[in-house]
This record gives C-alpha cells, structure tokens and sequence, in this order.
C-alpha cells in the first residue's frame, strides 16, 4: 500500500515555487497597500498646548497663638506673662530633679505645633535649646529624639548619653541648637512635632531653660515653632505644662485684677505667633476669644483693639458696648472678623490689646486666644 | 533545479506584489478621495489655549475652542487626545488630578468673568474624566464650514490635597477625526 501511495503521488511540478511566490507577493501586497489605505482614512489636527499652574500654598486657615502675653490688668506697669520656653529672655522654666546620668525614663518632652500650612518641604529646621544647671558650679548635659507629637513616633536621635549633644558646665548658660532638617523635611510634621530631651545635672538637681524653640525655614516663609505643651518627665514622672491660650481644654490664663469699669490702663495684650508668606492673598482673618471671670459670681465683660505693630488699625467693641460679657462659670467663647488684617504685614505684626472689666474687680480667665487667617498664595 | 525554482519564485513575488500593489493601492484610491479622506480636516482654534496658573482645589477653568470641518466628505468619528511631555501629579493622578469635560453650544461662548456663557442650544460632548487620554467625542455637530462652539472646562477636584501644591503641566491637546465613507 505504501508502495502504491507512492506511485500514486503526483511528481512535483516546476510551477509550483511560482505559485508559492506569486501568492507571497500578493499577501504582502495588499497589507502594504491596505495599511496604507487604512492610515489614509484618519485625518488629525493638532490642537496646541496648554501650561497650568496650582498655587504654592492653597487657600487654607492657619492659626496661631500668642505665646507673648503683657497683662496690665491691674492698670499699673505691663507684667510680662510670656511662655518661658519661647523668648530667650532670661525668664526661666525649671525642670524637676535629673540625675547625675542619663537615664531613658527621664525626660522632657516640648511638643510644637507650627500653625504653617501643610505640605509644604522644610529646608531648614533647628531646635533651639538655651539651658543650664540650677546650681552654680555644676554641670548639665543633654541629647534630643525628633518625633512626632500625634503619635509619640520616634523619627531620629541627636546625640546620645556617650555623647551629649551639648553641656552647660559650671552653672553657665549654654544657647545650643540641633539641627534637626533629616527629621523635620516637611510642614507637616513641623505642625506635629515633639522634641524628647534628655538630660542630666551632675548634682542630681533641676536645669533651667530659657528657650526650647524650632527655626523652620521654607521655600516661602521663615518661623518658628513654640511649644504648645511641656512635660517635664526629669524625675521620672509625668509633669504637663500646657500653653494656657493654645486651646480650649481648661488651662486658663489667669489676669492680674481688673475693675468694676473700662479703663484704657486696664488691659491683656496679646502677640501671636503669625507668620503668613510674603505675597499671600489674605482671604480673611478672625480672633477667637475664650474668657470667663476667675471668681464665681463676677461678669467680665471685654472689647478690644487690633494693632499693627504699635499702629491701631481696628477697634471691636467699646467701653460702652463691649463684644460681650459673661457671668457664667463655663467659658464663653467669642469669634469676631478682622477685616482690617488683610496684609500680610499687618498679619505678621498683629497685637490684639483686650480690655476687661469686672464686677468683682477680680481676675479674669483666658482659655483661648487664637488668631485665624485664611489665606492662599499664588 | 533547487537554484532555478528559487529564482522563479522570487521573480514570481515581485512580480504579483507589484501588480497587486498597483491594483489594490489604486481602487482604493480613487473610493477615499471620494470619502474625502484627503480633504475632509479638522480646525481648531485658538491652537494654545491661555494659560492658566493659581489653580486651587476646586477651581474650573474655562475655556471656549473653535472646531471646524474643512473640505470635502465627513468625519465617522472624532477624537480628543491630551498628553503631557512630562507627568505630573495634576495631570495624571485619575481622583485628585485635573478632570476634563466638554460642551458645545449652538452660540458662540461670552465671556462673563472667569467663565463663559452661551444662551443657545447645550449639548455635552464628552462627559468628566481625567485630563490625560483618548476619548472620542459626541455632539459635535460637525458640518462643513460651520464652527463647532465648543468649551474646556479643566476641574481641580475640591479634595486635591496639599501635596499638588505648586505644581506646573504642560499639555498637548489633539483632535483627531476618522473619515468615514
């Protein structure tokens, strides 16, 4: 059978390559020609171009606070009531007792909260840390860890109990800096940070600290960032020291005594801690003001003026018909717009003065100076 | 007989491939210039749309285009294509990005303010989506001759966070139109 299915088999014919070429030559043919047909059947126009542009800053409230406070309640000479950590002012915090060496559960945290609007890159960020021991002739050494003030996350160390990252020796005062830029890369970490100092005295006694600060530098704006709480762990257990007009939690500032009547000698002065970028847009700007009188039974009453440095540039309020008054136990709070901080200056300069009376002629309670701006920049 | 049988079928393939070409490339060419592929076109205008720069979440920025069929024959379909020489994050993050969408109106689109306005006839050619892409465009109301009213509205999505913040696109934006038959 094999053998005859071989006969049978048609002896090749010398046309066939012919066939195979023609038949290649035409495949090749009409996809040439239908690709170029079929590329032929669209017609384009190109439209042009577009360039856009987001804002550097987007429109936003930012806050601060005044960490200055000048009380001239009681009508006589401003008292200084500025936060000891903010100023390099020779007004003072004392820690608790460290001890001779360092130890990891002896501590002070500072936590900070820039006010700057976030997602901005942080080019330059210092801790600014003036100390020294309580005890003339005695000395007193320090290391830092950056972390963050929400979640309490450890994000870098400077220095170490080996090596301090400064000392003040024999009782001197010592104004060290760290810079903590590796850390501190972006406004919002700069809006949540904490700064865990570690310390020891080599007499097992108290440090004091003139400032503990951060100098933040950005691609828009320079500020710098106070601490809105203190805990000083130096002995071991938690002592909270919170900034008494940051927040509506109860940490009142309290006043010297005001009178039953207005008086242009009888004021609070407030400085917030503002830093809007150069070039902003101000959209808009208010004052929220939480008070209450000290003594149960008082009703204080307030108004107050908005400076530009020392420049008066708007009043709220008057002596006759103040922004409100309260005879409550509970803490009222006003929220009053400041159309006349519409520059970036005036804003950067603000100095809210707030005149009080009281019933009682006692003190007055401050729970909440805070200053908003809205504000975008192109 | 190998050598000779291989030149034959050489021979053989170019010869058929240049008589198929010719046959196939010419009918062809005659039944698209009937199609007017050649002469159908589009024309926009302005080419480069005016910039636009402080954009914030939640902005809309406007602006009105001219199209224009030109030439013989029609269009079966139109498309847009946007792309951008270098990505970034406003053009081509999908949610937080810049989103487009097109609408057409019987009139000529006025300006008023920031934005324009056409009191005539509204159809919406292409629906939001995000910037970068093809998308084939409806409602177009191509005829020859007569301007097609169109506007570019760019949205900055309200929840684009801060992270898009100072950020700069270019883009190049086309429209292609497929002759039809």
């Amino acid at each position: 059978m094999m053998r005859s299915s071989r006969r049978q088999r048609k002896p090749s014919s010398p046309r066939r390559p012919l066939y195979l070429g023609a038949a290649i030559g035409a495949a090749a043919a009409v996809f040439i020609s239908t690709s170029v047909a079929l590329a032929a059947f669209s017609s384009s126009v190109t439209g042009g171009g577009a360039s856009l542009a987001t804002k550097r800053i987007f429109p936003g409230v930012r806050s601060a606070w005044p960490w200055d406070i000048r009380d001239a309640a009681a009508g006589g000479a401003e008292v200084n009531a500025t936060d000891p950590l903010a100023y390099s002012d020779s007004v003072l915090a004392t820690t608790g007792n460290w001890t001779s060496t360092f130890s990891a559960t002896r501590f002070d945290d500072f936590d900070f909260n820039a006010g700057l609007p976030g997602g901005i890159s942080v080019t330059s960020a210092i801790f600014n840390f003036t100390f020294a021991s309580s005890q003339a002739n005695k000395n007193a050494c320090f290391y830092i860890e950056v972390r963050r003030a929400s979640t309490n996350t450890l994000l870098g160390t400077h220095g170490s109990s080996g090596t301090p990252s400064a000392c003040a020796n024999a009782g001197a005062q010592v104004a060290a800096t760290v810079d903590i830029s590796a850390e501190v890369t972006s406004t919002d970490i700069a809006n949540d940070l904490r700064i865990r100092v570690y310390a020891d005295q080599s007499s097992n006694k108290a440090i004091n600290i003139d400032l503990a600060t951060v100098t933040l530098t950005t691609p828009y704006m320079s500020s710098t960032a106070l601490a809105h709480r203190w805990d000083d762990e130096a002995t071991g257990a938690p002592a909270v020291t919170l900034w008494s007009p940051y927040a509506v939690d109860g940490s009142a500032y309290t006043s010297g005594l005001f009178a039953t009547a207005f008086s242009a000698t009888r004021y609070l002065k407030f400085t917030p801690n503002e830093a809007v970028p150069a070039g902003s847009a101000i959209s808009s700007a208010d004052v929220q003001f939480a008070y209450k009188s000290a003594a149960a039974g008082d009703q204080t009453c307030w108004y107050f003026e908005v400076y530009n440095g020392t420049t008066l540039i708007g009043t709220h309020g008057s002596s006759a018909s103040p922004v409100s008054c309260n005879s409550t136990t509970s803490y009222v709070t006003n929220n009053v717009s400041l159309p006349e901080l519409s520059t970036v200056a005036a804003a950067n300069n603000v100095v809210i003065k707030a005149y009080l009376d009281n019933s009682g002629s006692r003190a007055a309670s401050i729970d909440l100076v805070q200053l908003d701006v809205n504000y975008y920049l192109d | 007989m190998t050598r000779r049988r291989y030149r034959l079928a050489t021979a053989s393939a170019w010869l058929g491939a240049a008589l198929l070409s010719l046959g196939v490339a010419a009918a062809p060419a005659r039944g698209i210039h009937r199609a007017t592929h050649v002469s159908a076109r589009l024309l926009v205008s302005p080419g480069n749309v005016p910039p636009a720069s402080g954009i914030a979440p939640g902005d809309t920025i406007q602006r009105p285009i001219e199209l224009m069929l030109l030439g013989r024959g029609r269009l079966a379909s139109v498309y847009l294509e946007v792309s951008t020489p270098a990505k970034t994050a406003i053009d081509a993050n999908p949610q937080q990005g810049l989103q487009i969408r097109i609408d057409r109106c019987s009139k000529r689109w006025r300006q008023q303010g920031a934005s324009y306005a056409c009191s005539g006839k509204h159809w919406l050619v292409l629906s939001t989506r995000p910037l970068l892409g093809r998308s084939r465009l409806k409602r177009l109301g191509l005829r020859r001759g007569k301007r097609s009213h169109l506007r570019l509205l760019l949205t900055f999505p309200a929840s684009a966070g801060n992270a898009l913040q100072g950020q700069c696109a270019s883009i190049v934006y086309s429209f292609v139109g497929i002759a039809g038959r």
